[in-house]
């Protein structure tokens, strides 16, 4: 059928489309919104003057984007590509929006397009959203599917739900039970240095500023161990070697093993990313092990420093162990890279070096830097400003004097290797917020940190935090709190004090939902093949091999169906007991022999009876009883005595003369 | 190609004997969505997140409810009483009147009545225990005889990925008589010596015998109007000895002559009868039809032209 829809209405799959891109524009470069938004006016334009782009100009667009986003991605696969060219095709599908195929397949293009929005964000309140969009899309389908324009219909809003809802139980069991076998990397795009956090494998003091100010979380994390102190929650993210006398970058030496690892294992926790991480893996001291729950490949960096790299953006889900370890002395070269430092450390900042280290051993020299801070009153404050100057570390140590953890840790370090030890910057989180509903803690942006290593000859690698020296509350009561300027009074305890802070009605209502958001979220998403496994073992059913599961997944699959079929079927057999009767009867008269076929009617039936029952009443009382009762305006139930006493006769009837 | 065809009319002479069954099949737009559908179910188990797979099984669970929608959509649709014109002109459109039933309690949505010779395919809803009259244009056949074996019932409801059908059982017979040539045009045309209308002799049709009740098909100018208008009864007049013309067809006034054409004449030449009022009749290859008047006898010699050298078609 041809229809010109364009006369009926452009708008609601103008809107339609506008509704599948808005929420989304972030995750689409320039190129796409430009031809987007253009797109969607001029389709706007054009309908309102009911003007149809000719064709010639649609396979120009269409071969001048597909080139576009070619350049811009370098590949038309992968995720990132393939959004920007659905986008980009949708729209091109309202330009030639004619007949109710064309719908169809905007829909459709839609539907994909919204799929690879809801894996670029990785939401479940995405999902949300995009289930909504897909029921509006669904019930336009409905709508247009007979009416062949857009208009509101209860009845196809109820059909819709009614669909969407039904379909979900066997999509659960489709969910749990197909089994998660993977291909090849096919889908997978390019991967960018830097992730959304702004981490990045390098420290310019300063750079920190933005995330630490920020709320965004960053990931949540569920430790086995109860008594975990906030002294001891340092994520440990890049360490970093090289510094140019300010800033810092990794520089890692060939050995990757500075510890050994006992198999003792201490405890073990969960890490939930909520944000997209390329940056080194946040990771407690002693982690011996990464196991990946997302998609992606880990590689060890050096020692406790693991590297994940996702696969198509994914956020990053991981669960490791921390092992007790001992140390490895280092070497000749290791040492050369853990004392490295640049020609352009002025003699203000060796002579102080000196100064404070000579002729001491190693605590008395990191105490001596830490008395440094303390009588020359540096400050800790989160805008100290840009050094910009030659010497940005002179600025720092002799004249300005303020910063937050990153220029504590690079300035720390420096000096420590100045007074001859072996010392590297280490960049991640510390801390984080208890949650005492989920029991697992939420780091955010305001975590971010920086402190120093420093390497004892006989005790192996000792974390030294400069901040903890000039702003002690930071690392006690945790950022939260210290940003806040929340005060420890002084006539209650420190763990009082940190179970005030969450008290609140409000801070209780956030750590619940949290915590829903946090489980649906770690048993939804990382629903992976191990997490299948555990819950079939959970329900007694062990497979070795997913073929197993494929088999148990097609069996519950039909057992759905023919279950959704057996209910259909079901409310068919509640036919009236009058209905039963006349079925029956019909079904002896077939058995002497009477041609009765499916299609006729009682008046037919009749017509066909009443020469072999000439004469009997009670045969053709039968028929129009029947016609009363099924077409007639009366209450049925005063005739349905008489129907059946009317049946009763004639089957007498005809079982005494056929 | 002559083994698909033979497959294809073996399957659904198969199929259209299981009246009441319903069969389920994708949509063309079905087709595309299942193969989204796959697409999907690649991405996902390329990229191993339980969002794709999360997606693609909820799109899966939607077409499979779908096509249960779609299939009870049709199940228990009934087509009953069915009626054809007793005479068909060749060429020219006619009607089937059937009744639909849905004996369930649910409503039915957008059941489409189709057949491939029809006009125009309609498109009902049904609401619980509710039967609709429905009448459907076929399209002007050619002469012959036919069986209407069965007419499609279908729908696509709710989204139109995928479209049921079922067949609903008529089983009637029909003959399609030849076109009806107008009397003005046989002139025209060289009949041959066999035949010729205007010389045709006419015997007495003047002595008055009595009156007689007047049915459907009798000349009208036999109509004794001064009777109808003193008793409001419609009266013939009967004459003593009628001696009437008759018009008897045969293969003999046609030969040399198209056989599809020369029924059209004789056909007009039957109807030319039937409304000057003269009795006609046929001798055909030793089939007799004796002379008579009347709509009834009108459509007997019409239906056997029309079955002339025809086998039947069934539809």
């Amino acid at each position: 059928m041809r229809i010109n829809i364009r006369k009926n209405n452009l708008l609601y799959p103008l809107i339609l489309y506008v509704l599948s891109m808005a929420p989304f524009l972030s995750q689409h470069n320039n190129i796409t919104i430009a031809f987007s938004g253009f797109g969607v006016l001029l389709c706007y334009f054009l309908d309102k003057r009911d003007i149809q782009l000719p064709r010639l100009l649609r396979y120009f667009f269409i071969i001048v984007s597909t080139v576009l986003v070619f350049r811009s991605f370098g590949s038309l696969k992968g995720l990132e590509a393939g959004k920007g060219l659905l986008s980009i095709l949708a729209v091109i599908k309202l330009f030639e929006m004619k007949k109710p195929r064309d719908f169809f397949m905007f829909v459709l293009i839609v539907e994909l397009l919204l799929v690879g929005h809801l894996l670029s964000s990785e939401s479940l309140a995405v999902l949300a959203y995009v289930a909504g969009l897909s029921l509006v899309l669904f019930y336009y389908l409905a709508v247009f599917n007979t009416n062949h324009e857009f208009s509101l219909d209860k009845e196809r809003i109820k059909i819709t739900l009614k669909v969407f809802l039904a379909s979900i139980p066997l999509a659960l069991v489709l969910f749990f039970s197909f089994p998660r076998l993977y291909l090849g990397n096919f889908f997978i795009s390019n991967i960018d240095d830097k992730g959304m956090m702004g981490f990045s494998e390098k420290l310019n003091p300063g750079d920190l500023s933005e995330i630490v100010t920020s709320n965004k979380n960053v990931f949540r994390a569920k430790i086995s161990k109860n008594d975990f102190s906030q002294f001891d929650m340092y994520w440990r993210g890049a360490a970093l070697t090289r510094t140019d006398g300010f800033n810092w970058v990794p520089g890692y030496t060939k050995n990757k093993y500075f510890y050994r690892f006992s198999e003792k294992v201490k405890f073990s926790y969960e890490v939930d990313f909520d944000t997209i991480e390329k940056s080194p893996l946040f990771l407690l001291e002693g982690s011996n092990r990464v196991n990946r729950k997302s998609r992606g490949k880990v590689e060890r960096l050096v020692g406790y420093t693991f590297k994940m790299t996702p696969y198509n953006n994914q956020k990053i889900r991981f669960s490791s162990t921390v092992v007790e370890t001992s140390f490895v002395p280092l070497g000749k070269k290791e040492k050369k890279v853990y004392q490295q430092l640049p020609k352009n450390i002025s003699n203000n900042v060796k002579s102080l070096a000196t100064r404070l280290g000579e002729g001491k051993k190693f605590d008395e020299k990191i105490l001596a830097v830490k008395q440094l801070f303390f009588s020359k009153k540096f400050e800790y404050t989160l805008a100290p400003g840009k050094y910009n100057s030659k010497s940005p570390l002179d600025e720092f140590l002799f004249e300005r004097r303020k910063g937050f953890c990153e220029h504590y840790a690079s300035a720390a370090a420096i000096l420590f290797r100045l007074m001859g030890l072996d010392a590297r910057v280490v960049v991640g989180f510390q801390g984080g917020e208890f949650n005492p509903v989920g029991k697992y803690y939420l780091i955010q942006g305001k975590d971010a940190h920086a402190w120093v290593e420093v390497f004892n000859p006989n005790s192996g690698w000792v974390r030294t935090d400069p901040t903890s020296w000039i702003a002690p509350n930071r690392i006690r009561y945790g950022a939260n709190a210290f940003f806040l300027g929340l005060k420890k009074p002084e006539n209650i305890s420190e763990s009082e004090f940190m179970a005030r802070l969450n008290n609140s009605f409000l801070k209780k209502l956030k750590f619940t939902l949290d915590m829903y958001y946090y489980e649906l979220n770690r048993n939804f998403l990382g629903y992976d093949y191990d997490a299948q496994k555990d819950f079939f073992k959970k329900l007694g059913v062990e497979y070795k091999r997913p073929i197993y599961l494929l088999l148990i997944c097609l069996l519950v699959c039909t057992i759905v169906v023919g279950l959704a079929i057996f209910i259909q079927n079901r409310k068919k057999a509640s036919l009236p007991k009058w209905e039963v009767t006349y079925r029956k009867f019909l079904a002896l008269l077939t058995k002497k022999s009477i041609d009765i076929e499916s299609y006729m009617g009682p008046s037919t039936i009749k017509e066909k009876t009443s020469l072999q029952f000439f004469g009997q009443e009670n045969v053709n009382k039968v028929f129009e009883m029947y016609i009363l009762l099924k077409y007639g305006k009366e209450p049925k139930e005063n005739l349905v005595e008489e129907f059946d006493e009317a049946v009763h006769e004639a089957t007498k009837l005809v079982k005494q003369l056929v | 190609m002559k083994f698909i065809d033979s497959s294809k009319k073996y399957l659904s002479r198969r199929l259209q004997t299981s009246y009441g069954r319903v069969y389920i099949l994708p949509t063309g737009h079905g087709g595309y969505f299942i193969a989204i559908i796959f697409i999907l179910f690649i991405i996902s188990l390329s990229y191993g997140h339980s969002l794709a797979f999360s997606s693609t099984f909820l799109f899966v669970s939607i077409v499979m409810t779908s096509s249960i929608y779609t299939h009870f959509n049709l199940k228990d649709v009934e087509l009953k009483n069915c009626w054809l014109p007793e005479s068909i002109e060749a060429g020219q459109d006619f009607y089937l009147d059937a009744e639909l039933n849905n004996p369930t309690e649910k409503k039915r949505y957008d059941i489409e009545i189709n057949k491939g010779s029809i006009n125009k395919s309609i498109s009902i809803n049904l609401e619980g225990k509710e039967y609709k009259d429905v009448q459907l244009e076929f399209k002007g056949m050619e002469r012959g005889k036919y069986n209407l074996k069965s007419i499609s019932l279908k729908t696509t409801f709710p989204f139109g990925i995928f479209y049921s059908w079922s067949y609903g059982k008529v089983n009637k017979d029909f003959i399609v008589h030849p076109k009806i040539e107008p009397l003005d045009q046989l002139e025209k045309y060289n009949l041959g010596e066999t035949f010729d209308i205007t010389n045709t002799t006419i015997r007495g049709d003047n002595d008055f015998e009595g009156h007689s009740s007047y049915n459907e098909g009798d000349p009208v100018n036999r109509i004794d109007w001064k009777v109808f208008a003193r008793t409001k009864k419609l009266m013939k007049k009967d004459f003593i000895s009628p001696v009437e013309k008759e018009v008897i067809i045969n293969p003999k006034m046609i030969d040399g002559i198209e056989l599809e054409k020369g029924l059209q004449f004789l056909a007009g030449i039957l109807d030319a009868a039937r409304i000057k009022g003269w009795k006609f009749g046929i001798e055909w290859d030793g089939v007799h039809v004796q002379p008579d008047v009347g709509r009834e006898h009108f459509i007997t010699c019409m239906n056997f032209l029309g079955s002339v050298e025809k086998e039947v078609v069934y539809l």
